[in-house]
């Protein structure tokens, strides 16, 4: 149980609005070291429309977009993980077998910031095995929805036999539907 | 000299958005970048692809991976089953990253990651999960009848340390459904018996192989991907000759046409290029035409073929390597097939009732010289009689 179980949950903001954002994910043939936020977005990524095809300019190269429907029956998300802190104070615990004398202390010294943890983390145990649903121990909350996906190409266009991407989604998923059938 | 281009860019850049941040009603700076980088996330957005299916109940958990036994993170549904992820990377010498447009409403900035990866969900038969345990003891002449906790017991390793487990198997199994869903699918490849209330189970091979052609012939009956098709169908299949009636056609062209050699070689096929050129192919083409008609597999092969690779696929990546290998040995070997003949060798069988036949001649033959007391005494049934013997036998 390195990593815990992990639950979709709808995003904090849907919650007032009743409906999950709509967004589309472009994979750009480049690497960008940034994880995060890169708005405002307009001064350097406006990808055009024209006769079916999509092209955009970024940093002054020109690229072709194949937008990748997915099939029916799927949806997409863009999900953050956030694992609960008691969870992973577990984690923590389990790289080393509990040993008794640590199971000990907390009793004599209360002031061990580790050690109240480790005491809910056996309370959550036990509730856990009594329980009929398994017990959760982080979130995927879900920021947006998509339909769609774009493969962009720098001048050139992705097909199914050269990338991975165009290939799971046009042909891994129907495919695995059938293999999985019973 | 570097310099002084560079500051007279920065300028023209400035007027530009100062241009461009009047209309924004944007207080600019004389400074040339205007934005600032947001700070970095700790946990960046994922890219799912997920059924529709699945009801928001559905966890991510770890479960052994049937093929390699590692932990690996499933989708498991409690009401419609268990689905596994397929990760979408890109390699390393072409690096991506996404740009994850931003919304307006509620507002969700455009975000980039540094990783690509994409997770597809994709439904995955809950029979594989537990056949590693199912086929722990293929090779063992007396396999136990084992009950399904104990089987689930084996593919739920404990860590040897702290006594926890490593997935979480036991855990899924608290949905009653998920569990009904499991033992239905092991029931499948297996035989049982009832002890008590309990079902037993023991994997039966020959079901287990009726199953996975079931699959293969699911896989392969309207044609594979496409491009597992070319790979692994079309090309396996294609004619040697083939290749070298486009090399002659290679040679001659680039002979006949000098100047448009480079071109020519780039499209064999294309005659647009020059008459001579189109010639060339043409006739070089036309003889080779009803050998190669020849060699192109007939559908029978082609099914046959994708069958192979179906089953291939399915053996190679939901099977345990100590199990796939040794199906392969048992089905490459027919005679060691015992438990069920398959319909394959009726030329053996053939062979057998012709034998019968000469025997039953010859036996005519025999019984023609014989005279009619003996046979009539040869006809009494002496089954199930005592025999004589066991008169002089002590009494127990």
């Amino acid at each position: 149980m390195s990593q815990p179980i992990l639950a979709f949950t709808p995003s904090s903001s849907s919650s007032t609005s009743t409906t999950t954002p709509k967004t589309t994910p472009n994979l750009l043939p480049c690497r960008i070291h940034h994880d995060g936020s890169v708005e405002p977005t307009d001064s350097f990524w406006n990808p055009r429309e024209e006769d079916g095809l999509k092209t955009s300019y970024f940093r002054g190269r020109k690229l072709h977009g194949k937008t990748l429907p997915l099939p029916s029956g799927y949806r997409g998300v863009v999900a953050s993980k956030t694992v609960n802190q008691q969870q992973q104070n577990q984690n923590q615990n389990q790289n080393q077998p509990p040993r008794l004398s640590e199971q000990m202390s907390f009793v004599m010294d209360n002031d061990n910031d580790n050690k109240p943890a480790e005491v809910i983390d056996l309370e959550a145990e036990e509730s856990g095995q009594g329980s009929q649903q398994p017990e959760v121990g982080g979130k995927m909350q879900i920021q947006a929805e998509f339909e769609e996906v774009v493969v962009w190409g720098h001048e050139s266009l992705a097909d199914a036999g050269g990338d991975a991407y165009v290939r799971g989604v046009e042909e891994w998923i129907g495919f695995a539907e059938r293999i999985h059938a019973f | 000299m570097p310099r002084t281009t560079r500051s007279s860019k920065a300028v023209a850049t400035a007027s530009a958005d100062s241009k461009d941040a009047k209309t924004k009603t944007k207080s600019t700076s004389s400074n040339s970048s205007i934005y600032t980088l947001a700070p970095e996330l700790d946990s960046p957005p994922t890219i799912f692809i997920l059924p529709k299916s699945a009801t928001p109940e559905s966890r991510i958990v770890t479960l052994q991976n049937p093929r390699y036994g590692k932990p690996t993170r499933y989708l498991v549904c409690p009401s419609t089953g268990f689905y596994e992820f397929t990760k979408m990377a890109s390699p390393e010498k072409s690096p991506r990253s996404w740009l994850i447009d931003g919304t307006t409403n509620p507002h969700i900035p455009a975000q980039t990651t540094k990783d690509s990866e994409l997770y597809v969900a994709t439904p995955i038969d809950p029979l594989f999960l537990v056949l590693p345990a199912l086929a722990a003891k293929i090779t063992d002449k007396k396999r136990m009848f084992l009950s399904s906790d104990d089987h689930f017991d084996a593919v739920s390793e404990q860590d040897s340390g702290s006594g926890r487990r490593k997935n979480h198997l036991l855990e899924v199994l608290k949905w009653p459904q998920a569990r009904k869903l499991l033992e239905s699918r092991m029931a499948s490849v297996c035989d049982t018996v009832e002890a008590g209330d309990e079902i037993m189970f023991r994997l039966n091979e020959t079901k287990l192989v009726e199953e996975l052609l079931m699959k293969a012939k699911r896989m392969s009956e309207d044609g594979l991907p496409k491009s597992m098709e070319e790979k692994f169908v079309t090309k396996a299949l294609e004619a040697p000759i083939v290749g070298i009636r486009s090399t002659v056609a290679l040679t001659r062209s680039s002979t006949t046409v000098t100047v448009e050699s480079q071109e020519g070689e780039e499209m064999t096929e294309t005659t647009t290029t020059k008459t001579s050129l189109s010639e060339a192919t043409t006739a070089v083409a036309t003889p080779t035409n009803e050998v190669v008609a020849s060699l192109i597999p007939t559908p029978e092969i082609l099914n046959l073929q994708r069958l192979r690779v179906s089953l291939n696929f399915l053996t190679s990546s939901y099977l345990p390597p100590s199990l796939s290998s040794h199906l392969k040995s048992s089905l490459s070997n027919p005679s060691d097939f015992s438990r069920k003949r398959i319909a394959g060798d009726e030329e053996d069988a053939f062979e057998r009732a012709e034998k019968r036949r000469k025997k039953e001649e010859e036996e005519k033959v025999k019984k023609a010289g014989v005279s009619r007391g003996v046979k009539e005494l040869a006809k009494v049934n002496t089954r199930g009689m005592m025999k004589l013997t066991s008169f002089f036998q002590k009494k127990t």
